[in-house]
């Protein structure tokens, strides 16, 4: 059980499904499984711009049309995005509890399975998207365990940065990767960071299509472990534990 | 291939064959991004390439603080383009503050070529046929102006 926060830094929870095709795509899929999820997820909108699809090939990267559908609740705060062979489940700010997130993954995958009726899962990502608003000139390892290293001899200062790390789990099966960044802020006089914690099974079908809850409760216990190693305990009270 | 081991400091690292590092943008992410929060702040970022922007510090945080502009502002230059051409264009992004009432205001400034009536004209048409589809989601935090280009 993970601990619990007042203030959780989580701007962003997702879940993403890319499954191996059990039939040639059919155009009629996305309206059907709108019709299914609609009741929780009225709002529908074609993804805007780019991000849809870029493929790296040969070390370049090319953007490519790749539509995505996207469903969102009422209020906005959660949405379901449907392309080809891709489901993905997302939770904006205010990020609610595990189990009730797990649960909306679980129907809505179900929903997406009967309509179109995958082989396999070809990959499946449980990403933790965490926000960290800080002063300006703080010592960020006085926040982070996890953060970049610069040699003694050159300043220890930087604009921005990026750390990112990919460690395998499961016989490489599973990858947690992990990113600290600094990100865009929303406020005058602070740093942003965004702590990116994203748990992905990256051989194909190596989970069953009906396994996929233990795969579930693994990746979301692997995070949690994974952010709390992550932060030091002055960067834990910014987010006021909850005992 | 076994993966590469990496020394530093104190931390060890390491690197398998099939990192995902290898598929990710700098600062933005990985490839075919699902993320929202990570897909607003690409746009924010590629919002620099379709504007010009006269304070880009100020201008990104007041976008982020005003998430709802994002899509817009990235949908507006075509919108603008359609209806000024895109010969001698220049979108600009002015941020106009008044701290005493409380009101700020981002304002895309088109300068163009076009005399005072062309240039009126053309104003009205992108009002009519853009501006006035998008005018309750901007929440008055958005509006557009015409100023001659300055060569």
């Amino acid at each position: 059980m993970g601990k619990n926060y007042k203030n959780p830094p989580i701007v962003e929870a997702l879940c993403e499904f890319q499954f191996v095709p059990g039939q040639p795509w059919d155009a009629t899929i996305p309206g059907m499984f709108y019709e299914r999820i609609k009741n929780k997820f009225p709002i529908k909108q074609q993804q805007v711009g780019f991000g849809a699809g870029i493929v790296i090939k040969e070390g370049e990267a090319f953007g490519i049309p790749s539509p995505r559908m996207q469903f969102f609740s009422e209020d906005r705060h959660s949405l379901v995005q449907s392309g080809l062979d891709l489901l993905t489940i997302n939770y904006l700010k205010p990020y609610p509890t595990w189990g009730k997130f797990k649960s909306l993954i679980l129907e809505i995958l179900r929903k997406y399975k009967e309509v179109a009726s995958p082989k396999g899962f070809k990959k499946i990502g449980l990403r933790y998207i965490n926000k960290i608003d800080l002063e300006q000139n703080i010592k960020i390892k006085e926040y982070f365990n996890f953060y970049p290293l610069t040699p003694d001899r050159l300043p220890q200062a930087y604009k921005s940065f990026q750390t990112v790390i990919d460690i395998p789990y499961e016989n490489e099966r599973d990858l947690l990767h992990l990113a600290l960044m600094t990100i865009i802020p929303e406020r005058p006089d602070t740093i942003s960071l965004a702590l990116d914690i994203y748990y992905i099974m990256v051989v194909p079908e190596k989970v069953g299509l009906d396994n996929e809850l233990n795969w579930l409760e693994n990746a979301h216990t692997t995070i949690e472990e994974a952010f709390e190693i992550c932060i030091t305990d002055k960067c834990r009270s910014l987010f006021e534990e909850v005992k | 291939m076994l993966p590469t081991l990496i020394e530093q400091n104190d931390q060890s690292i390491v690197i398998p064959e099939n990192s995902l590092y290898k598929n990710y943008f700098p600062k933005y992410g990985p490839v075919d991004e699902t993320s929202v929060f990570f897909t607003n702040q690409n746009k924010v970022k590629q919002l620099e390439e379709k504007y010009e922007f006269s304070n880009i510090e100020e201008i990104r945080k007041f976008i982020m603080q005003n998430g709802y502009l994002i899509d817009i502002l990235y949908e507006a230059p075509e919108n603008i383009y359609r209806v000024f051409g895109r010969e001698n264009i220049k979108l600009v992004l002015e941020l106009e503050r008044d701290p005493e009432e409380g009101w700020d205001e981002l304002f895309i400034v088109i300068k163009s070529l076009y005399n005072a009536k062309e240039a009126v004209e053309l104003e009205r048409k992108l009002f009519d046929e853009w501006f006035v589809h998008i005018m309750d989601k901007v929440n008055n935090k958005l509006n557009f102006t015409e100023e001659p280009y300055g060569f």
